[in-house]
């Protein structure tokens, strides 16, 4: 509401982005940019009640096989799959954390890491779902008679749903329901005190991630028309926080764009092998934690960043750690 | 006439009773002083009565409704408001932040008005930082309403932490040794806030280990040891008490305690 010039501003180079950038490449990086920037925003706000979620690609493959079967299956249209894929993986977050907060934010984590592992052995296993060999010869969206063709219409899509999320994300924060999340990210007991339910609020933020998780990978599946299981791995729930960490975890909405952005060009960009991107991402991670604990983002808030790195090296040295 | 009723009430931890069976009244408008030795159960006392340890056997009733094995926040809601030993606040928010976040329970608008930030819910937050605004200037630091929690001296940080306290509207109100760590004066400012909250009709108890603040400020003081209550009246009744001296100095061997 003050600072309406800049977002104009930026929203007008998002929309007129296809006019400039006229490799299809690079058009493919923003656009799972986009859709990695929906994962880990829905990782940070779980975050801003101190909860790890360790599953974030079991909840992104829920909502993506329930879109492409849905269309595929049923032939139901994408445009209502894309929503009900939502409330799919809000459902299924539902049922699963409603238990797991019972026991706690360890218990929480506990039970998103291992859901994130069997969501992915159950689609690889059971026939239904395609198998390891994947769900094939998923269509892709339409409107009317036009049918999504090539990147242009998949980037106005996702940039779409990452701005919605945004959006939807930005006004839950500052509303009273994301000052509670502050507060029990803070100190839960002193919440509780205050009157605040801590579970209730702790599930809300686990449903209302996931459910933007969900209408992810409903696009993700009708823009790749393949779904395989093992994208939806471990190493992708990984990712996601990684994501998050490194933008910084501190900034719930620009965090978590500015890290997925980051880490898929960063690759592009150095050209390094394929085999060798985890052992770099591995070193990077590292070195942000260790210098910038803040993530990239906090890098404008420390003026006084060589005396901080010199501190930090310093203790580190000494072997005082964090 | 009880406003908060403790009624035999015992906590074990594993086969320690922290809490033995105590029954303790506290009646509307009294600041009533909650003294012993340490482990005295002082503070399970406040933890059952906020909700954080279920009681093992026994009640608590607030205006005769039972509120034990509700959770804190249910306890909160029915006017129960508390301070904790630590100073503990949300660190990274500011001093204002802190108030407004306090008044959780507060907020007449909805969800949906909430998340459309529509004109009912922006009266909300007017009317909310309004009363923060009111909170900190009644305690004196609305001069460092910017501040962020963290970087306050732990005078200040103590009194904000009964400001996020009164921001819950609570009828009585559990202070876990508010004075601790506090120079003179802010001893003298907390007692004096402390008496007028008290005419503004919050029913107060307190837990002090500071026996002078405690025997001017209590109109009534119970005396809790091993988890019992040993005495329980004026406070210049308590100092002659023989069973409070034993329980504070020993028994003097061999001969009688007077």
């Amino acid at each position: 509401m003050r600072r309406k010039g800049p977002v104009v501003a930026v929203l007008i180079i998002l929309f007129l982005l296809p006019f400039f950038v006229t490799n299809n490449y690079v058009l493919h990086l923003i656009i799972m940019a986009c859709i990695y920037s929906v994962l880990a925003l829905g990782f940070s706000m779980m975050w801003k009640n101190r909860l790890i979620m360790a599953g974030q690609a079991g909840l992104w493959a829920v909502g993506a096989y329930t879109s492409a079967l849905l269309v595929t299956k049923l032939g139901l249209s994408f445009w209502l799959a894309l929503p009900a894929s939502g409330l799919a993986s809000g459902l299924f977050a539902l049922l699963i954390f409603s238990l797991a907060l019972r026991g706690g934010p360890l218990l929480f984590f506990g039970m998103s890491l291992v859901a994130g592992f069997i969501i992915m052995e159950v689609l690889g296993s059971v026939p239904f779902f395609g198998g390891w060999e994947g769900l094939l010869d998923i269509p892709g969206p339409a409107i009317g008679s036009f049918v999504f063709l090539g990147k242009i219409p998949f980037y106005y899509l996702a940039l779409v749903i990452l701005l919605v999320n945004v959006a939807v994300f930005s006004a839950l924060y500052t509303s009273r329901i994301g000052r509670a999340w502050t507060a029990i990210g803070s100190s839960p007991r002193l919440a509780e005190v205050q009157g605040i339910n801590v579970y209730r609020y702790r599930l809300a933020s686990s449903v209302i991630g996931c459910f933007f998780v969900g209408i992810a990978g409903s696009f993700y599946a009708h823009y790749q028309n393949l779904l395989m299981p093992n994208t939806f791995s471990f190493q992708c729930s990984i990712y996601v926080q990684m994501y998050a960490l490194i933008g910084g975890l501190g900034y719930y909405i620009a965090g978590p764009i500015l890290g997925a952005f980051v880490m898929v060009f960063l690759p592009e960009v150095l050209r390094a092998g394929q085999e060798f991107q985890p052992i770099f991402f591995g070193v990077l991670l590292i070195l942000i934690i260790v210098f910038l604990p803040g993530g990239l983002l906090s890098i404008g808030e420390r003026s006084r960043l060589p005396g901080f790195i010199i501190r930090r090296f310093r203790k580190t040295a000494e072997g005082g750690g964090r | 006439m009880t406003l908060l009723g403790v009624r035999n009430l015992s906590r074990l931890f594993g086969g320690v009773a922290a809490l033995g069976g105590l029954d303790l009244d506290v009646y509307p408008s009294e600041i009533l002083g909650l003294i012993g030795p340490n482990g005295a159960g002082k503070t399970t006392l406040f933890n059952v009565i906020s909700g954080f340890f279920a009681p093992t056997s026994g009640t608590v009733q607030m205006n005769g409704e039972t509120i034990s094995g509700l959770r804190p926040d249910q306890i909160a809601a029915r006017g129960i408001g508390r301070t904790f030993q630590q100073t503990v606040l949300f660190m990274k928010s500011t001093v204002l932040e802190n108030i407004i976040i306090g008044s959780h329970m507060d907020f007449s608008s909805g969800l949906l008005n909430q998340f459309l930030h529509d004109r009912r819910a922006r009266h909300d937050e007017g009317r909310i930082k309004e009363k923060a605004l009111e909170i900190l200037e009644f305690m004196g630091l609305i001069a460092l309403k910017e501040e962020l929690a963290q970087n306050l001296p732990h005078g200040h940080q103590r009194t904000l932490g009964m400001c996020v306290a009164l921001a819950a509207d609570p009828k009585v109100l559990l202070l876990d040794e508010p004075l601790t760590g506090m120079n003179q004066t802010e001893t003298t400012t907390t007692i004096g806030h402390i008496r007028q909250l008290r005419d503004r009709g919050i029913t107060i108890v307190i837990v002090e280990h500071n026996m002078k603040a405690v025997m001017s400020l209590c109109e009534r003081l119970v005396v809790l040891h091993y988890g019992q209550k040993i005495a329980e009246g004026k406070p210049e009744e308590i100092q002659d008490n023989p069973a409070v001296i034993e329980a504070y100095l020993g028994k003097r061997r061999g001969g009688d305690a007077a």
